[in-house]
């Protein structure tokens, strides 16, 4: 915590450092570079990146795989610390807050490890209550209350009892995202959420993460690359496309015809849909000429 | 779903005592020499009630300087074995993990052989040496099972298998070539053995030693519990993971080179405890470690009297009865697809 | 103050009212709204209730208190076990003298050192003495003080009085409490055939163990010598050892300028093993008239039958006293085609010979002449008796050594 001190003091109220009120996430030209070895060749590399949101913001990483929306995502999560530039929480370096401090206040969503042994819904989102505790803890009934009411959230409470190994991938993925909430985070991370579950899972998994961003003041960045629903649900679209990021700003503003035909390399039309949300259409095979 | 309490922790544990010390006044009235329930209970009153002159000589000699440390020594043993095996089962994701999978028997082994071989005439060598030959091994197996600087769980196995096989291919090329008749022992101690009879210090060293590493591993059951459910998803819980890591494979590592050190490699009690105490407590390691401890006590001290009692006065040696208890027990568990 | 408030904590604010900040912008107030976390939040703003703040702050820092104490529910079943059990083992024996000395009418004794060199404290007489092998029970029913032996291992069957003997086990796992509950003055061990673990925990005990350790038939010789001593029975001892040097010496003059014959010594068949240098039984061999093919420094090297074949032993030994077993052994030498190689399989040379040889007791001198008979048999006559001299065989009579049978037997045609 000796960065955290240093950081307070160097700065003479943290107030004035906000660019503007409630800027949660701050992304400041952060890159990062992957390599094989310590001195070897870099095999990836996520170019200077910028953007910010804010709480109620949902903001979607959009790109073509490989295009470096993870390692951006672990970034802002603070896994991974850039090689250059700043990504902030409320004003502090993300890498730099300690392990329980930071999983205090951001909550990621992955896909789901294998479990090794078995263990019950109920459980696992009670292991959202865990940077919480300390060694040798034991759960309070504040924390069973968390948990319970985490799972009301995703409408899984009929799930408490069951098995994890059990249920059905829809049902999985609720479970893990009350995992996550039960963490009373600020900013919530999901990596490709609605990937393995089917359209009308995929709807309502997005409804409900607009709603915890709407009423309940989360932050959601999302990683993802399923086009139709990012512009459908999200405020803000960062566009990726191999290392770079392209563009930042609202969807209507991203998605132009020119621009995504680069990224994804296929052909589709934009059109204007309702509510000032653009609307992508695939073009499907073209024959060759 | 019922929740997790430290009254739940400690009534199981409770439960779990009182069934060791059944087991315990079982074991000491079992033996070569058989006592009745009243000559133990009045000897035992007269021993506790500090009247140390009235005790027959008989029981002095048989209980007190025999049984009991040998009782005593194996609950630390079984205590240490079974909760070095939830450790590895934890650390090294893995079901099947035993105490022995890292290497750890076989490098003990190695410095068993070597000492019984230099030195057979100083009884403290040979396990001093199977110690030292443990952590030689655990080191070994440590910088050999690193990826990126951290303790990464398939590494460590296959380096610790690798390990496994190559100390235990000097053992069998050593035990065939050494002229040293001290090695006719040798086979004792690989089966398992808790019929020597050690200085009280080395007693006393095991028993904190297994506190320390028992109590290290503890302080990190609710973090190896968020590791279980997925190690990717544990750091972003505010589980600091390197330093789990290294802790439960130092204190894991740890109690398996006391608990062989000093008995042999007694075999399945690592493996099966903590399966058997999930199949009734659960997988949560806060009620997981301690329960795996009473039982692997009761397991050891149950299998040592029966290894004492069954064929007397021959004494089989503890390892081959868990061996052979060991082996239906461990199909059970495969049945119901627990293992 | 618990850590994780410290990041929001703006200078010169009181941590309550920074955790009611915090509360503000996080997402407790919704998760809140109903439940039980704070059940009577009345304010609809979102700001909790000062108060109930600071009862919660008191509830867990009293909590966690106790749950520190508490929550090691390990460390409490084990103080119970180990509060009682601990204190009587370990705190009890200060110095291992449990061993009382109501036997021993004259308190003396002599300390000495054995054939391992480890000091031995051994009461004079020793009057309740446990034998871990069979060669000592042998050696010490030839003293003539198998009367005080009260203990022996199950497989000590020479001569037939020690299976009268209280059985404490085998050579290799004695049972120890039996060995404590016998009370006796001297536990009498080998090198060969028992741990160096047994003897510890006996000495541990306050009971005196005296390991011997002979590699040479001279050194059987001198062992069973120093044991008469030691046991107070040194004219028995004397006189068996002057008789069967004796006996040795005759049959080293007998067989004096004749070349020896080389021998396979067959320990074992799966794997197969031999008898290495510097053993008793290799010497015997030697005294035998025979000589050993096999060259090794371990005592019982595992050898490879085609070494055997490339040295073409003329005669193949088994010492045995089991008559299934042996046949079962010359039956699998003719049958395997491996064995079909040596001379000494395809013209039956065979000897079998009693256990006499394979134990380092006076017996092996027995075992010795039966050996040299059966390879010499011209330089003996046929069924004689085992001396030729009068003076041997009158000394023969005194000496209490049971003759054995002569288990000797020539399978198959003369050489």
């Amino acid at each position: 915590m000796s960065e955290m001190t240093s950081v307070t003091e160097a700065r003479p109220a943290p107030a004035p450092q906000r660019h503007s009120p409630h800027l949660r996430i701050n992304v400041e030209q952060a890159s990062y570079t992957y390599s094989a070895r310590k001195k070897a060749a870099p095999l990836f590399t996520l170019e200077a990146t910028t953007f910010q949101a804010r709480e109620r913001d949902f903001v979607a990483i959009l790109g073509p795989n490989a295009s470096g929306k993870s390692t951006l995502l672990r970034l802002i999560a603070g896994a991974i610390a850039p090689l250059s530039g700043r990504v902030e929480l409320d004003g502090f370096e993300t890498c730099h807050l300690d392990i329980r401090t930071r999983a205090q206040r951001i909550a990621l969503v992955q896909q789901e490890s294998p479990l090794i042994f078995p263990i019950r819904a109920g459980d696992y989102v009670l292991q959202g209550r865990h940077p919480h505790g300390r060694s040798l803890w034991f759960e309070k009934d504040d924390d069973f209350a968390i948990a319970e009411s985490a799972l009301a959230q995703v409408g899984a409470e009929h799930l408490r009892d069951r098995w994890m190994h059990e249920i059905s991938g829809g049902e999985k993925q609720r479970v893990i995202l009350a995992r996550a909430l039960a963490q009373q985070p600020l900013v919530l991370l999901l990596d490709e959420p609605t990937l393995h579950l089917d359209i009308r899972a995929q709807i309502d998994l997005l409804c409900r993460l607009r709603r915890l961003a709407d009423e309940h003041r989360y932050t959601v960045i999302e990683v993802t690359h399923d086009l139709g629903l990012a512009a459908e649900f999200a405020d803000q679209i960062v566009l990726l496309h191999r290392g770079k990021c392209l563009r930042v700003g609202p969807p209507a503003a991203v998605y132009q015809r020119e621009l995504l035909e680069q990224v994804f390399e296929v052909p589709l039309e934009v059109e204007a849909g309702p509510a000032g949300r653009p609307r992508v259409i695939v073009q499907g095979r073209r024959e060759e000429h | 779903m019922r929740p997790m309490t430290l009254r739940r922790v400690l009534w199981s544990c409770a439960l779990l005592t009182a069934v060791l010390l059944g087991i315990v006044l079982l074991a000491l009235r079992l033996g070569a020499v058989p006592f009745s329930f009243g000559d133990l209970g009045q000897n035992l009153w007269w021993l506790v009630t500090g009247q140390p002159q009235k005790i027959s000589t008989d029981f002095r000699l048989i209980m007190v300087d025999i049984r009991l440390p040998r009782i005593l020594l194996g609950i630390v043993v079984g205590a240490a074995l079974s909760v070095a095996g939830a450790g590895f089962q934890a650390l090294l994701r893995n079901p099947l993990a035993d105490p022995y999978v890292l290497g750890v028997s076989s490098g003990s082994a190695l410095g068993a052989i070597l000492a019984l071989v230099a030195a057979p005439a100083l009884p403290l060598m040979t396990p001093a040496a199977a110690f030292v030959g443990a952590a030689a091994t655990i080191a070994a197996v440590y910088f050999l099972g690193r990826r990126q600087g951290q303790l990464d769980s398939g590494t460590l196995l296959l380096a610790g298998i690798v390990t496994a096989s190559f100390l235990s291919a000097m053992i069998m090329f050593l035990m065939s070539t050494l002229a040293s008749r001290e090695l006719r022992g040798i086979s004792f101690w690989l089966m398992g053995d808790l019929s020597a009879s050690l200085p009280r210090g080395l007693l006393w060293i095991l028993i904190v030693g297994f506190f320390a590493a028992a109590g290290a591993i503890l302080t990190t059951a609710s973090d190896l519990n968020v590791l279980l459910a997925g190690e990717r998803e544990a750091m972003h819980l505010g589980v600091d993971v390197t330093r789990v890591k290294l802790v439960v494979y130092i204190s894991a590592s740890l109690l398996t080179g006391l608990a062989v050190s000093v008995s042999g490699a007694i075999g399945y009690v690592g493996l099966l405890v903590p399966h058997v105490m999930r199949m009734f407590f659960g997988s949560d390691y806060r009620l997981l470690i301690p329960t795996s401890a009473l039982g692997g006590a009761i397991a050891i001290v149950l299998a040592d009297t029966l290894a004492r009692t069954v064929i007397a006065p021959t004494e089989l040696p503890v390892g081959a009865m868990t061996a052979m208890a060991g082996a239906p027990v461990f199909i059970y568990l495969l049945r119901r697809r627990l293992a | 103050m618990p850590r994780h408030l410290k990041p929001f904590q703006a200078a010169g604010t009181s941590p309550v009212d920074d955790m009611i900040r915090r509360c503000h912008s996080s997402l407790i107030e919704g998760l809140i709204d109903g439940t039980v976390f704070v059940k009577d939040t009345k304010d609809t703003s979102g700001r909790i209730h000062l108060a109930l703040a600071r009862a919660f702050l008191v509830r867990w820092v009293l909590a966690s208190a106790i749950g520190n104490l508490l929550s090691a529910g390990l460390l409490i079943g084990f103080v119970i076990v180990f509060v009682i059990l601990a204190p009587l083992a370990l705190g009890s024996a200060a110095t291992p003298q449990a061993m009382p000395r109501e036997n021993t009418a004259s308190p003396s004794a002599i300390e000495v050192k054995d054939e391992m060199g480890r000091a031995v404290r051994i009461p004079q007489p020793a009057r309740r003495i446990v034998s871990l092998a069979p060669s000592v029970t042998e050696t010490l029913f030839a003293l003539g003080v198998g009367d005080r032996i009260v203990g022996d291992t199950d497989f000590c069957d020479f001569p037939p009085e020690a299976k009268q003997k209280a059985h404490i086990g085998g050579p290799t796992n004695p049972n120890i409490e039996a060995i404590a509950a016998l009370h006796p003055d001297l536990v009498v061990a080998t090198r060969e055939i028992n741990r160096a673990q047994s003897v510890y925990s006996l000495e541990r005990l306050g009971i005196a163990v005296y390991t011997t350790d002979p590699q040479s038939v001279e050194q059987v010789l001198a062992s069973t010598e120093r044991l008469g001593e030691l046991l107070g029975a040194a004219e028995a001892g004397h006189l068996l050892a002057a008789n069967l040097r004796q006996r040795l010496g005759e049959l080293d003059q007998r067989l004096a300028g004749l070349p020896p014959k080389n021998v396979l010594m067959v320990v074992w068949l799966d794997p197969l093993m031999s008898v290495g240098r510097n053993t008793f039984m290799d010497d015997a061999l030697r005294h035998a008239g025979a000589h050993s093919v096999i060259d090794s420094p371990q005592s019982w090297p595992t050898i490879d039958l085609e070494e055997v074949v490339r040295l073409q032993p003329q005669y193949l030994i088994i010492s045995n006293d089991n008559e299934r077993e042996v046949q079962r052994v010359l039956a699998e030498f003719q049958r395997r085609a491996g064995w079909r190689q040596l001379e000494a399989v395809r013209n039956r040379r065979f000897i079998v010979l009693s256990e006499a040889l394979s134990h380092p007791s006076p017996r092996l001198v027995d075992g010795i002449e039966q050996l040299a008979r059966a390879l010499y048999p011209s330089e003996f006559a046929a069924g004689a008796f085992l001396c030729d001299l009068q003076v041997n065989c009158r000394l023969l009579a005194i000496a209490p050594i049971p003759l054995p049978a002569l288990q000797f037997m020539q399978a198959g045609a003369r050489p």
